[in-house]
């Protein structure tokens, strides 16, 4: 398995995190969970390096916490919720990341079935 | 550096923490998730911490990164980077910052920070107050300023050096004026029972009274309270005169008494003896003549050359003296060596065989071993101690609790240095807390004891705090708080951040030091508490034996009073025998009264005029035996229950003119005639300077509160009246309370002459109960130490269970998941506490055991080693301990193994 480049990760985590806390509220833990889960860990990245994004992400005011109680073990827990802010966030830059993808597509596809051409 | 907006710089920091402690929290959450995931999926349980740890990444580069996330550029390293940004408002914004941040951390837990303020008050408090009181009330006979400058002169022979002669007058005014050892000394003639007659004011009286010289008020430190004291050219009086210039010093309280409290008095005269004396001035309250007593006014001594009294071979006088400063015992003697010296060429007839010896003062009055003040001190250093022990455990228990806490902060970058320096302010709010309520306690302290002490040591004016006993007492306390308030600090820099981390949120023993360190502390205040336990149970069991002494005879319903006849009126000894027959008989008539009579000394109260008796031997060689004289009048022996062993008590028939007989004690005829004790009656002895047929021997009863007899003999005061105006303490048994024929006595003193004064009226069972006054209040001292020893000890022991049981509710809750019986959970709290009762106890008593001789001077009829004490000591301790484990065993006992288990 290959690991993508740490420089595209860190720019699409902030994105990842918005999209998973906007399914609802969740702790850190779970947030990081959430994304393993749907990347079939295939971003297997040091799991304490998504709380500097949250904690940027929060101080750009697009995420927003407080101290809640953890379903499962009633400890408590730092649970974390989308802004409106942080929902209008989500929308553009999911966009913007289509468009991206889509046209970074067009240009990397067509060579994937050469590659075992060959 | 650029100035800040206060308020900004302080928003910043409580950003800052806020932030830490969130940190912290949601990486420990964090972790914690991860492990429980991991071992879901079955991995073993001691594997998942590493795993978690890895997975999470290195937490220092992710906190640094969270804080510049979260709070900007300028917070660049931790909280050192907030420190940088401090910077611009100096080293007092960090102190105040500090002193903020401790204020909040003890303000969290405020019950801990009660317990070590409450602790450490009660350690300085209970030992300053105490010993304060018994230092400068009990222990310091010496009320005078710098007491250890005080010595006593005595004159011996060479034979026999250890004699406590009086002193030649001239001798003395010579060893005054050629030593140069003295900054001030004074000479006063103690040798007479007697008083004088004050008349000219008011109604006549008997005063006691005390012929001083001159430098007698200065030696002792004394002002007057109004006009002056007596002057050195007062010292000179007539060739017969024992007293000098007819002035007078006034007691405070016969000046209170005489005037109301008049200064006017000072320059009036007043008749002492007949004479016109011109008073001089009147001292303060307060003064205690401890060399005399009560003395009721001073008249200067004729210590003119030329007078009969100062021959140099009348040895009359006895002085004390101020040492000049610097001049030390050893010095002042050899210059006194000196001066004997040279009067031994002018006079070598006289002084050839003499000697001068100076005594400090304390020693002579008190003897030369304080052993009390030694117990009571080394008490008061063991509570400390205990107390000290206390506080170091509550803040090392507390210190492990806060393991995890400090560990993360290490972790994310707080400095070593600032982490000890918080610690330290915290400490050491707690210990200056704990230091003024203990200054609080200890002056409350001593108003209290002052207030349950015995009438007799109320010199309330006097007490001081014992400064050093403060000083040292706080420093201990801080000390100890200050260095074991830095233990966590210490397990923090030990502790792998990642092994802190692992540890539950509660806290727990991370290293078997702390552990070991804790239950050893525990272990020692065991221990301590032991030694003051027993040291308190032989005192008491001693003053318990005291109580028990036998008096032999009966002091209750017994009423004693004295009544001073003036030589103006009852110069003649006639009439004072017929005086005292005739009150004697008067008292019998009132209703309640069943005998009275009188004695010159009662019993138990200390030894009195030992006089000796002379007899011949069968060989005719005349021999001498200490014996103690009592001149006794009326019906003496049956009102205070003497028995009569042999022949009869002294009565009517023993008239001035008839035969001089006298009535012997069994201790007298047992030194005496131990063979011949049948043929003792009808034998003639010297006694008090005639022949003397025994006509009677009476049963022994103790001349001092140890129970202490020795030979005695009484005579009758009719018999031998004239030796001296006898001031007499009468003697009244009534039935019921003596205190009820009070009045009916005095109006009888009325009718027999009605300017007499009833003095000092008092039952005979509260004078004996006031001699072991000072005894008693030792012994509650004492007792207040232990109890507040095991009340700290208790305190120490329950708090070392509790948190033991807090600590183990994981391994408890597990126990009982898996079926352990209520009595195993009960057992191994318990047990704890039980081995480590064991192990003080046994250090304890050990120690007691060897230490015991301290004790053994100050004990009556007990032994320090009593091995009931050490019994009694050792099973209450060792049940006092296991009751302090079940508070704790009982919250082991309600753990839900399901709460203990989540908790973690």
């Amino acid at each position: 398995m290959t690991h993508p480049n740490a420089e595209l990760l860190r720019g699409t985590l902030d994105m990842l995190v918005l999209q998973i806390v906007s399914e609802g509220p969740r702790h850190g833990y779970s947030i990081g969970q959430r994304i393993q889960e749907l990347t079939q860990d295939v971003l297997s990245i040091e799991q304490g390096s998504l709380y500097p994004a949250l904690y940027r992400l929060e101080k750009a005011g697009l995420l927003r916490s407080r101290w809640g109680r953890n379903p499962e073990s009633n400890r408590r827990a730092r649970i974390y919720e989308l802004t409106a802010t942080g929902r209008k966030r989500l929308g553009r830059d999911v966009d913007g990341w289509s468009a991206f993808v889509r046209a970074i597509s067009q240009v990397i596809s067509p060579r994937v079935p050469t590659e075992g051409a060959e | 550096m650029s100035w800040r907006f206060p308020p900004w710089g302080w928003w910043r920091r409580w950003q800052a923490q806020r932030l830490e402690r969130r940190m912290a929290e949601e990486f420990a959450f964090h972790r914690a998730q991860e492990r429980q995931r991991l071992e879901t999926e079955g991995m073993p349980s001691r594997q998942t911490w590493r795993a978690a740890d890895e997975r999470f990444g290195d937490p220092t580069r992710i906190a640094a990164l969270c804080r510049k996330a979260a709070l900007g550029e300028a917070a660049l390293d931790g909280l050192n980077g907030i420190h940088g940004i401090m910077a611009g408002g100096g080293t007092s914004m960090t102190f105040g910052h500090d002193l903020r941040h401790a204020l909040r951390s003890l303000g969290r837990r405020p019950g801990f920070l009660a317990v070590v303020v409450l602790t450490a008050a009660v350690g300085i408090g209970a030992t300053t107050s105490v010993f304060s009181v018994v230092s400068s009330v009990v222990l310091s006979p010496l009320p005078y300023p710098e007491p250890e400058r005080l010595v006593r002169l005595y004159s011996a022979e060479i034979d026999e050096p250890d004699q406590r002669n009086f002193l030649p007058g001239p001798d003395f005014v010579d060893y005054r004026e050629r030593s140069g050892a003295f900054a001030a000394a004074g000479a006063f003639y103690d040798y007479s029972d007697t008083g004088l007659d004050l008349t000219g004011l008011g109604t006549p009286r008997r005063v006691r009274a005390l012929g001083v010289s001159a430098g007698y008020f200065d030696t002792l430190g004394v002002t007057p309270l109004y006009g002056r004291l007596i002057l050195q050219e007062e010292e000179v009086g007539g060739e017969d005169d024992l007293y000098g210039t007819r002035v007078t010093v006034l007691s405070h309280h016969l000046w209170q008494e005489l005037t109301g409290s008049d200064p006017g008095i000072v320059g009036e005269t007043l008749e002492l003896d007949g004479e016109a004396y011109t008073v001089a001035g009147v001292l303060r309250p307060g003064f205690l003549d401890v060399l005399h007593g009560e003395i009721d006014l001073w008249v200067p001594l004729n210590l003119d050359p030329g007078g009969r009294w100062n021959d140099r071979r009348n040895w009359y006088l006895s002085a004390v003296a101020q040492l000049t400063p610097g001049v030390s015992v050893a010095q002042a003697q050899a210059r006194l060596d000196a001066v004997l010296e040279e009067l031994r060429q002018e006079f070598p007839e006289d002084r050839a065989e003499q000697l001068v010896q100076v005594l400090p003062l304390f020693d002579d009055v008190v003897g030369s071993t304080p052993s009390t003040l030694y117990v009571l001190l080394g008490a008061s250093v063991l509570v400390l101690l205990i107390a000290a022990v206390n506080v170091a455990n509550l803040l090392v228990t507390r210190g492990l609790t806060r393991q995890r806490e400090l560990a993360v902060r290490s972790a994310l970058g707080s400095g070593r240095l600032r982490l000890v320096r918080e610690l330290l302010l915290e400490s050491g709010i707690a210990a200056t807390l704990g230091g003024l309520l203990g200054v609080g306690l200890a002056y409350g302290g001593v108003r209290a004891l002052l207030a349950v002490s015995p009438e007799s040591l109320a010199r309330a004016e006097e007490v001081s705090f014992d400064l050093r006993l403060l000083t040292f007492a706080v420093a201990v306390t801080f000390l100890t708080t200050l260095l074991f308030g830095l233990a966590p600090a210490v397990y923090a820099a030990r502790i792998q951040p990642g092994d802190a981390l692992r540890v539950g949120a509660r806290g727990g023993d991370v290293t078997p030091t702390g552990r070991r360190i804790r239950l050893g502390l525990v272990a020692g205040q065991v221990a301590l508490a032991a030694v003051l336990l027993i040291g308190a149970g032989v005192l008491i069991r001693s003053f318990t034996a005291l109580q028990q002494v036998p008096l032999r005879f009966d002091p209750e319903g017994v009423l004693t009073f004295e009544v001073h006849l003036p030589d103006s009126r009852y110069g003649e000894s006639r009439k004072r025998i017929t005086f005292h027959r005739q009150l004697h008989e008067r008292l019998r008539a009132i209703p309640g009264v069943t005998e009275a009579g009188a004695t010159s000394k009662l019993p138990a109260l200390g030894p009195y005029n030992i006089w000796g008796v002379a007899w011949l031997d069968e060989t005719g060689e005349e021999q001498w035996s200490p014996a103690q004289a009592r001149v006794v009048e009326g019906g003496y022996f049956e009102a205070l229950g003497i028995p009569l062993l042999r022949g009869r008590f002294l009565d009517e028939r023993d008239r001035a003119d008839a035969a001089p007989v006298v009535v012997v004690n069994q201790a007298l005829v047992d030194e005496v005639w131990p063979e011949a004790a049948e043929e003792v009656l009808g034998r003639e002895i010297r006694a008090g300077s005639e022949e003397r047929r025994i006509v009677g021997i009476v049963a022994d009863v103790p001349y001092d509160h140890l129970g202490s007899v020795g030979p005695k003999f009484y005579m009758s005061h009719a018999q031998h009246g004239d030796n001296r105006n006898w001031a007499l303490t009468q003697v009244v048994e009534t039935e019921g309370d003596p205190r009820r024929v009070v009045q009916a006595i005095r109006a009888e003193l009325a009718t027999l002459d009605a300017e007499l004064v009833l003095h000092r009226p008092a039952p005979l069972a509260d004078l004996l109960h006031r001699q072991r006054a000072s005894q008693r209040f030792v012994v509650l001292l004492m007792g207040i130490f232990a109890a507040v020893a095991l009340a700290l000890a208790v305190v120490g022991i329950y708090g070392v269970l509790a948190f033991t049981v807090v600590q183990r509710t994981r391994e408890i809750g597990i126990r009982v998941a898996l079926g352990a019986r209520l009595g195993q959970v009960l057992g191994a709290v318990v047990g704890q506490g039980a081995l480590l009762a064991a192990v003080g106890l046994t250090v304890g008593l050990l120690a007691a055991w060897m230490s015991g001789h301290v004790l053994d001077s100050l004990l009556f009829q007990a032994r320090a080693r009593d091995p009931w004490v050490f019994l009694a000591v050792g099973l209450g301790l060792a049940a006092v301990t296991l009751l302090a484990g079940l508070p704790p065993a009982r919250r082991a006992k309600r753990i839900d193994p399901m709460v203990a288990l989540r908790e973690e």
